[in-house]
């Protein structure tokens, strides 16, 4: 049967071969936009993690995330009972302030954040992407947006002010130590890192910060060391990367429906083609089903015989899409593509990736591809495979 | 005699308090009406903005008139700060962070409008004499005793024949000047001098103005009553 179907198939060996290639075709953009997206979310988890919320971020229980008041007072104390938990591997105290940016000519909205360098290191990766590693009392990093705002490079000033904890105005210059280019909208737009120390002696904060960032051994384990945290620590509230990130952890679930409308439109392309190839088939080939079936074959082999093809033209088309589609992302995965020119760093999209990112494989959309073009096409070749087999003999060979 | 003369000239003394004392009674007043005009600029961009409104006490309403911001009307109650916004014919509560925003796009934060008699935090630091183009000044230097005024110390040039101030530059405590705010005409008003056209500099920014300019202004006189009330705002 299926050296029949096979040598049916090569007979019209055009009409197969762009029927299965459409079918490639979908497979072979599911695969490789499947491993773009994977690759924008793991990136943008890794980048998240590493520039703005750690594995776990603690918080006074008032903290207002808005206007940053509600602040942690004992952190000395705080921290030396973290550091008694095993799994805690970097703690990274930080204090946020509303201010502005000036330099006498414009000013400029940002989120202050003041930290203690050394520590800040062991929890996130900021020095990665900072053009100087350096920050002394007087020193300040920016972001490459705000940068590029007051056309300043590393070495010139800039006006920091403030409210104080009292509510007095505080204005001072500092000079510009590093420029920070990330992957992070925030960090390249808002964010200005200052000395824990200075803005805490300028501002009269008097010890107190906004948030601890904890790493710990495992990031997959945030949920259960939050519960381990929140039991010793009732009085302040512990959020999971995850939590801190809900907003843009949201993108991947609208991923997961985009996913599910591509699979949808792969089974139609599949159907559309497959029934329409096999139909034509059908009325090309009556008279060839007559004879068949006058020299005695039944109609279940009919039947059989081209939902065969169709399964054929199918299982043709995932290999060819899965093939090429796996060699496609092989590419995409080494070398990445390069989104510069489609992201422009002041625009916020959620995603934490910038530049030239790198797909990554998903094993679930290669095994999905392999079975998505016989399914499809075995659903397909039943309509003209019915008809074929519903014909008499007779029937057909009147056929004209 | 030399007695009671000594003492005599004594209670006439100028002292530094005497100063700060007489600004904060010529500003104060228990009830007003204005019609006013705000000129902001930004840049090459100027805005016009025009509203009229009362006060009592601590409280205040304002109604914008302007064709563009028709309609928009603020209102102080207590500490609180509300505004209509007819768009969304809705009141909104301004707190928190909002209140460091600029109000209409000025160089005036909504705290600066509802910060009462912001000059009772200050206690006098210094006096000295000046003249600019003729006239003769006191230069009196202020400082935030309390720790919770915006400003940490401010210098004012006070005409010496009214005792009213005529500029004011706003310093941090580390010495950066922020602002400064001069009274470009005063007229007197119920045997008081009252500033009817000031402008405000924040210095930070250049090219930056807000000008205040009250073209019909009374104190103490009575104002409707039921427009101290949140109701009034969406009527």
């Amino acid at each position: 049967m299926i050296k029949t179907a096979l040598r049916n198939l090569f007979r019209h060996k055009r009409r197969t071969v762009l029927t299965f290639s459409i079918l490639s075709v979908g497979i072979i953009y599911y695969i490789v936009l499947q491993g773009m997206l994977d690759g924008f979310e793991f990136e943008s988890i890794r980048n998240f993690i590493q520039l703005e919320s750690g594995h776990l971020k603690i918080t006074a229980q008032d903290f207002n995330p808005e206007t940053f008041e509600g602040k942690i007072a004992n952190y000395p104390e705080l921290e030396k009972k973290l550091r008694e938990f095993t799994f805690v591997k970097g703690i990274a105290p930080r204090l946020k302030i509303i201010g502005t940016l000036d330099n006498s000519i414009d000013d400029y909205p940002v989120i202050i954040i003041g930290i203690d360098p050394e520590k800040d290191k062991m929890v996130f990766q900021l020095n990665k992407y900072l053009t100087e590693d350096r920050l002394t009392h007087e020193g300040i990093w920016i972001g490459t947006v705000i940068a590029d705002k007051f056309k300043v490079k590393e070495g010139d000033y800039l006006y920091l002010t403030f409210k104080g904890k009292e509510g007095s105005i505080v204005s001072q210059e500092f000079e510009v130590q590093g420029i920070i280019d990330c992957p992070s909208f925030i960090n390249n737009n808002l964010l200005v890192y200052a000395p824990l120390s200075t803005i805490n002696e300028i501002g009269g904060f008097k010890g107190e910060i906004s948030e601890i960032s904890v790493l710990t051994d495992n990031f997959q384990k945030s949920f259960l060391y939050k519960e381990k945290l929140s039991r010793n620590f009732e009085e302040l509230k512990i959020s999971t990367w995850q939590e801190e990130g809900k907003d843009f952890l949201s993108i991947s679930q609208a991923k997961k429906t985009a996913q599910y409308v591509i699979i949808f439109f792969i089974i139609l392309i599949g159907i559309i083609g497959t029934t329409n190839t096999l139909l034509i088939a059908v009325f090309e080939r009556i008279r060839e089903i007559g004879t068949l079936k006058a020299i005695g074959m039944t109609d279940k082999e009919i039947l059989r015989l081209f939902v065969t093809e169709g399964v054929l033209i199918g299982i043709a088309g995932s290999v060819i899409g899965v093939a090429v589609g796996a060699l496609l992302n092989a590419y995409f995965v080494k070398y990445g593509t390069n989104w510069s020119v489609l992201l422009p760093k002041d625009m916020n999209w959620g995603y934490r990736v910038s530049g030239i990112i790198k797909s990554s494989w998903n094993l679930t959309s290669i095994l999905v591809s392999l079975f998505l073009g016989p399914i499809s096409t075995l659903i397909a070749s039943y309509i003209p495979a019915r008809r074929a087999k519903k014909l008499t003999p007779a029937e057909c060979l009147r056929w004209v | 005699m030399n007695t009671f003369m000594l003492l005599f000239l004594l209670s006439q003394q100028v002292t530094p308090e005497s100063i700060l004392d007489h600004i904060r009674e010529n500003l104060s007043y228990s009830t007003s009406r204005f019609t006013a005009q705000i000129e902001i600029r930004k840049g090459k961009r100027v805005l016009t903005k025009n509203f009229s409104g009362y006060s009592k006490g601590d409280n205040f309403y304002i109604e914008f008139t302007n064709p563009e911001d028709r309609g928009v009307k603020y209102l102080k109650l207590r500490k609180d700060l509300y505004v209509y916004l007819p768009d969304i014919d809705d009141v909104v509560r301004m707190s928190g962070d909002m209140l460091k925003q600029s109000f209409m796009g000025s160089d005036l934060s909504y705290e600066d409008l509802v910060q009462e008699d912001p000059l009772r935090f200050y206690k006098p630091t210094s006096l000295s004499d000046t003249a600019i183009e003729g006239n003769s000044l006191y230069v009196l230097e202020l400082e935030d005793t309390t720790g919770t005024a915006p400003y940490f110390r401010i210098r004012m040039l006070v005409d010496k024949k009214t005792k009213t101030w005529v500029k004011e530059e706003l310093f941090t405590k580390s010495g950066r000047r922020l602002k400064e705010v001069e009274a470009l005409e005063y007229r007197a008003i119920g045997g008081k001098y009252y500033p009817v056209a000031i402008i405000m500099k924040d210095l930070r920014l250049k090219d930056s103005y807000t000008k205040f300019v009250m073209s019909d202004v009374s104190f103490d006189t009575p104002v409707p009553q039921n427009i101290f009330r949140l109701e009034f705002l969406k009527k």
